[in-house]
């Protein structure tokens, strides 16, 4: 096993892990200073960067990047990251690469929980906003887990009952979509579709808050994670208390996955990519959650790009080019699995 | 001497009792067979030993404080398990499986140490892993694969090995040749071994406690030439038997009263 040494701390990594998430760091960072250069309007790439980190350059670009172009792709990178972390867990806990919460319906679950929000209190704010998806999320996958469990999550089991929950999840978005009134309706429709389009700091602040609450918490169960892959006896004969490790790592997981949905609205596929990408770039076994956390925001930041980029008349929610990628990409996993390969 | 023994422990499922108050203790530096038919406990009772499971009634006691009192931490670094079908993440090496066993002795910011690297060089060597270490654990035949859980359990540094049916699935070969490694593991590293076997043959050549189960009760415990007899298996098995020397060891060797197509 290559470790990677920092002082006495250590990060417990292969070369290779270490060496891929340089290499997404770095995509990311020029990603990011692309995307806020990118535009109607030309802006250096000094004031850009400037402009980003709130240091004034006079207009338009204090307006331009400062509030729309910098919180947009922030809030793209940090909902891409969030989504990728939960989907890696998701898949390593159920050992299933199908395993996503946009899948297993989680995702529709806090859509719901949103849209009833707004539906009952209103659009007020968007802490009340995530809230009501927190709430949403959480009772869907108490509800998942109560209609699969069989003495433990059966994969299978999940997955078809998270699929039902999901339909479900959406009738009641579309039943309170149709009883609130005009305006707040547009305000959920809008939402729903799952877009980046004219995020704020405040969007950015709810995300970071999220990650900095949760990621934490992820890495120190971390190894756990990794533990748990070998099966339940041999994680508990390796000292790994299970049951707690598994709670604690199933709500972080819907909880950002939950955020996730309340600051962009439902967008699909990454949380199923991004980790299956991770984990074929750094060629790990098993779970690799930073590597997985860049991928996705490399992903939605790529996606939302390729969105911005399209002609006028061509403008499409960011979801719908995830989707693009993750459509073909679902697609040959389930070939695979009906050839009865590995997975 | 024992480190390890259950007091009147009751084991089960929710409210299946499947384990009825057993008395058991494993001998200290040797290496202890559980036998029965299937069905009679004892591989529950193995989980019992190892944590596991929690009795209903009774206890479980390792080192003499009762099993349950002890952080999970503390009781994975002295008693390490094989468990019957471990899911070897795909991808992964052999030194990469064998290094997981390090998992109790590891700190969340403090995570390999030269210890972790001695144990996880030492268990690929007692193991005959050394030359594919490197190898990926789903490619390997079947001996190899369960030579790189013993070793993944070896490097969990215990001196308590439990392993749930070593053995199964393997060829005869094979078998004996884990069934050597883990007498080595014994006599050279003085470690105690507990194991669930099958072959009646295989427990009486190679430990030296027998601890024999039938419906969740001990049908007779101790040395395989005192406990190996036609009246037991007769009473554990209910097959008729005759117990005769192994012509290389010496050891008790059972062979079915009857020819084929049976006496009954």
């Amino acid at each position: 096993m290559r470790i990677l040494r920092i002082g006495p701390l250590g990060i417990s990594t292969h070369r290779r892990t270490f060496a891929v998430g340089l290499v997404l760091l770095a995509a990311l960072a020029a990603l990011l200073v692309f995307a806020l250069m990118q535009g109607q309007s030309d802006i250096s790439i000094l004031d850009s960067i400037r402009a980003a980190v709130g240091i004034s350059v006079g207009p338009p670009a204090d307006f331009i990047v400062g509030q729309v172009r910098a919180p947009r792709a922030l809030t793209a990178v940090l909902v891409g990251a969030m989504l990728g972390v939960s989907g890696a867990i998701l898949q390593s806990l159920t050992r299933n690469p199908l395993a996503s919460p946009d899948f297993i319906g989680i995702s529709m679950g806090a859509g719901a929980g949103a849209v009833m929000t707004i539906w009952l209190i209103g659009a007020t704010s968007l802490w009340v906003t995530a809230a009501g998806a927190i709430v949403g999320a959480l009772a869907t996958a108490a509800l998942i887990l109560a209609l699969s469990w069989r003495r433990g999550i059966v994969p299978l089991r999940l997955i078809l009952a998270g699929i039902g929950i999901g339909f479900v999840a959406q009738s009641l978005s579309q039943y309170a979509l149709t009883r609130m009134d005009v305006h707040d309706a547009g305000n959920a429709l809008g939402w729903l579709v799952g877009s980046v389009t004219g995020r704020t700091w405040t969007h950015v602040t709810v995300c970071a808050v999220i990650l900095a609450a949760l990621l934490p918490v992820v890495l120190w169960h971390a190894r756990a994670l990794r533990t748990m892959e070998m099966g339940d006896d041999a994680a508990r004969a390796l000292g790994v208390r299970v049951g707690l490790s598994r709670s604690i790592l199933a709500v972080c997981s819907v909880l950002l996955a939950a955020g996730a949905v309340a600051v962009t609205g439902p967008i699909g596929f990454i949380a199923l990519v991004a980790p299956a990408i991770a984990l074929r770039l750094t060629r790990n076994a098993g779970v690799t959650l930073l590597p997985s956390a860049l991928m996705g925001a490399l992903l939605l930041l790529a996606a939302d790009q390729v969105a911005q980029a399209m002609p006028a008349t061509l403008q499409l929610p960011v979801g719908v080019f995830t989707a693009a990628v993750g459509a073909p990409y679902l697609m040959w996993l389930v070939w695979r699995a009906s050839r009865g390969g590995p997975s | 001497m024992t480190r390890l023994e259950t007091r009147g422990a009751v084991i089960g499922y929710g409210d299946t009792t499947i384990v009825h108050g057993v008395d058991v203790a494993v001998p200290d530096g040797r290496i202890t067979a559980i036998v029965g038919p299937n069905g009679c406990g004892k591989s529950t009772l193995l989980r019992a030993l190892v944590r596991l499971l929690s009795p209903s009634q009774g206890t479980v006691l390792l080192d003499g404080e009762d099993i349950h009192r002890i952080p999970t931490r503390e009781v994975a670094r002295r008693v390490g398990l094989l468990p019957q079908s471990p899911i070897a993440p795909a991808g992964i090496t052999v030194k990469e499986l064998v290094a997981r066993g390090r998992t109790p002795h590891q700190k969340v910011l403090r995570p390999w140490s030269a210890a972790d690297e001695m144990a996880v060089t030492s268990a690929l060597h007692s193991t005959a892993l050394t030359s594919i270490q490197d190898a990926v654990v789903d490619e390997l035949s079947g001996g190899q694969r369960q030579r790189a859980w013993i070793a993944m359990t070896l490097a969990q540094d215990t001196p308590l090995m439990i392993l749930d049916e070593p053995t199964t699935y393997l060829d005869i070969a094979h078998q004996y040749d884990v069934m050597d490694l883990l007498h080595h593991l014994n006599v050279r590293q003085g470690r105690t071994i507990i194991m669930v076997v099958h072959d009646l043959h295989q427990a009486a050549r190679y430990a030296h406690h027998v601890i024999a189960m039938r419906d969740g009760v001990v049908a007779a415990a101790g040395d395989p030439r005192e406990v190996f007899t036609e009246d037991l298996i007769r009473e554990v098995f209910a097959l008729e038997a005759r117990v005769i020397p192994d012509p290389v060891t010496g050891t008790p060797m059972v062979v079915p009263a009857h020819g084929p197509g049976g006496a009954r």
